[in-house]
């Protein structure tokens, strides 16, 4: 890549126990582009994302953001600096409403100077952003699947991000829920935000990705454009073969 | 929402604050005590739920807090320190033994919390009992003499009043957010910049000022205090039995246990003394198994506090107005 990537992952490795959960995985983004990871299961990509989180540290390598060494830090100073997150399982905060959940990522992330006012309209434009301004005041362990998923986006865009972190956002959801979150991570993108998403669902990672990484037991096989991707024979052999087969399946 | 029911909440609240401070005129001696004691407990229990309620950690040791701000200020009231003075003598020492405990404690969690707090209890009393050049071991200690009963009664009105400002003030801020969101889920309030660490030290620090406030005034009310009186299991333990009977993590839950409890407890233990102490285990244990919300949250019972605006925890950003946003 010509430019230098807004985020670079070098070498990165992380053994748990025994188990090597990654193994030198390189990985570079350019400024508001859209990255998609993909692999079977347990290839690591929530792991790489805990990573470059500051969740885990890494056992080797580095995370370099904006030219600077994150892979020491802890989660809330990766947080502050720009880096934000979703979770593949989601953990709202149940018992605040959605409002406040999102007040917490305006109130401690980059975004903390704000005043009280201007954060409440804040949180309400986020809101909307993702379709839940009318159920801002419901407890967030009363909101369905979708909402939860929608509010942990809202909750991570309120840190104002530079880079978002997406984990299976689209999983689990229906075709129509599929379209419309679709919808909103293009638009999160168009507002200038970097995006990195784990995905099962083959045909969202080809629509919206500009470049794949797929991972196939903590090794990067390939990283490429997704055209490329989907003829590469590694990566049919490792993982889209079989994601026809469970297709198949489903059919 | 209901501006009208906060107004009124705030009324009542008012009123009966007037009513308690005109109670000594009325000629109710009797009533004066029982509602100096029972201010003392509700203090307790409304600042022992700004850990246990507001943050989730269960503490279980909140009365060290009570103990050291007593035997604190019974000490400096022997050196001849004026209760002006030895009150917030008191108050240093509890929240500097605060921000010293908070530390090796909130590593723990959960059970593991509660029960290294419980054990804080019983190692001051230990103490206490040992250290007879200061303490006067487990003799107590006495205070300069005086019937402090009528500005000590007002001085712990003030107190409690003060500490439900205090609790609503925290419900209402970025802190208390911040505080509920531990509860919640510490690890992802951590990854979004919730400095967890410090707030939690913040949050037992803030919670043992008004028990060592407390606690000065009852050594001062009681002019006689020995360990097994303010580190005892009574102690310890009924100002948190208050706090989750009447629900914790809203302001008005404390407010409900204390006033049901001491009720009870009045009528029991002149009828059968002692039962109260095994009545708060079989509380503890059926509070835990059928009624996690308290009082305040059964189903019946929570239409009429919502009226009055403290449904939950925080009601203030819970009830933002659609109409107005742009």
């Amino acid at each position: 890549m010509a430019v230098n990537g807004l985020l670079e992952c070098r070498k990165i490795s992380k053994i748990f126990g025994g188990i090597e959960a990654l193994t030198d995985v390189d990985l570079k983004v350019a400024p508001n582009s859209i990255t998609g990871v993909i692999g079977p299961n347990g290839s690591g990509k929530t792991t790489l994302f805990n990573i470059i989180s500051g969740a885990l540290p890494p056992t080797g390598g580095d995370v370099i953001f904006k030219g600077k060494k994150i892979s020491k830090m802890g989660p809330a100073q990766v947080c502050r600096l720009g880096i934000a997150r979703t979770y593949q399982l989601v953990r709202p905060f149940n018992s605040l409403s959605a409002m406040e959940n999102v007040l917490i990522g305006l109130g401690f992330g980059r975004a903390a100077s704000m005043a009280k006012k201007d954060r409440v309209a804040e949180a309400f434009r986020i809101l909307r952003m993702v379709g839940l301004e009318g159920k801002m005041n419901h407890m967030a362990g009363s909101l369905t699947l979708v909402e939860k998923k929608h509010l942990e986006i809202a909750r991570a865009l309120a840190t104002a991000p530079e880079v978002l972190l997406l984990d299976e956002v689209v999983s689990g959801l229906n075709p129509t829920e599929v379209t419309r979150t679709m919808g909103t991570i293009q638009q999160i993108r168009e507002s200038g935000i970097t995006i990195i998403m784990i995905e099962h669902i083959l045909k969202v990672v080809l629509s919206l990705c500009e470049r794949v990484l797929v991972l196939d037991h903590g090794v990067r096989i390939a990283e490429a454009p997704p055209e490329e991707v989907v003829r590469d024979a590694g990566v049919i052999d490792a993982y889209i073969g079989k994601f026809e087969d469970e297709e198949d399946l489903h059919a | 929402m209901s501006r009208g029911g906060k107004k009124l909440f705030y009324s009542v609240v008012l009123l009966l604050w007037a009513f308690l401070a005109a109670l000594p005129f009325l000629g109710f001696s009797y009533g004066v005590v029982w509602v100096f004691l029972l201010a003392v407990y509700f203090t307790l229990a409304l600042s022992y739920d700004i850990v246990g309620g507001y943050l989730g950690y269960m503490n279980l040791g909140h009365a060290s807090f009570f103990g050291l701000g007593a035997y604190t200020t019974a000490i400096l009231l022997n050196q001849g320190f004026n209760l002006f003075s030895a009150l917030p003598g008191a108050m240093l020492l509890a929240a500097a033994f605060a921000a010293v405990i908070s530390y090796p404690l909130f590593r723990l969690r959960g059970a593991y919390f509660a029960l290294a707090t419980f054990g804080l209890v019983s190692l001051i009393e230990v103490l206490t009992n040992n250290l007879r050049d200061l303490t006067g071991g487990s003799g107590g200690i006495s205070t300069p003499p005086g019937d402090h009963t009528l500005p000590s009664y007002y001085l712990v009105l003030a107190v409690a009043g003060g500490t439900m400002v205090l609790s609503q003030i925290i419900a209402r801020s970025k802190f208390g957010l911040a505080l509920f969101s531990i509860r919640e889920d510490e690890e992802v309030a951590k990854a979004f910049g919730v400095p967890t660490t410090l707030y939690k030290g913040l949050a037992l620090i803030i919670s043992s000022v008004p028990a060592s406030v407390v606690g000065g005034i009852y050594v001062w009310h009681m002019t006689y205090i020995s360990p097994e009186s303010v580190f005892g299991l009574e102690i310890a333990l009924s100002p948190i039995i208050m706090a989750m009977l009447g629900g914790t993590g809203i302001m008005i839950g404390p407010l409900v246990g204390a006033v049901f409890i001491t009720l009870v407890q009045e009528f029991l233990w002149t009828k059968v003394p002692y039962f109260h102490l095994a009545m708060y285990g079989t509380v503890l244990v059926l509070l835990g198994r059928f009624m996690p919300g308290g009082l305040v949250r059964i189903r019946w019972i929570r239409p009429f506090i919502q009226r009055l605006d403290l449904g939950e925890a925080v009601d203030y950003f819970r009830n933002v107005d659609a109409e107005r946003m742009p």
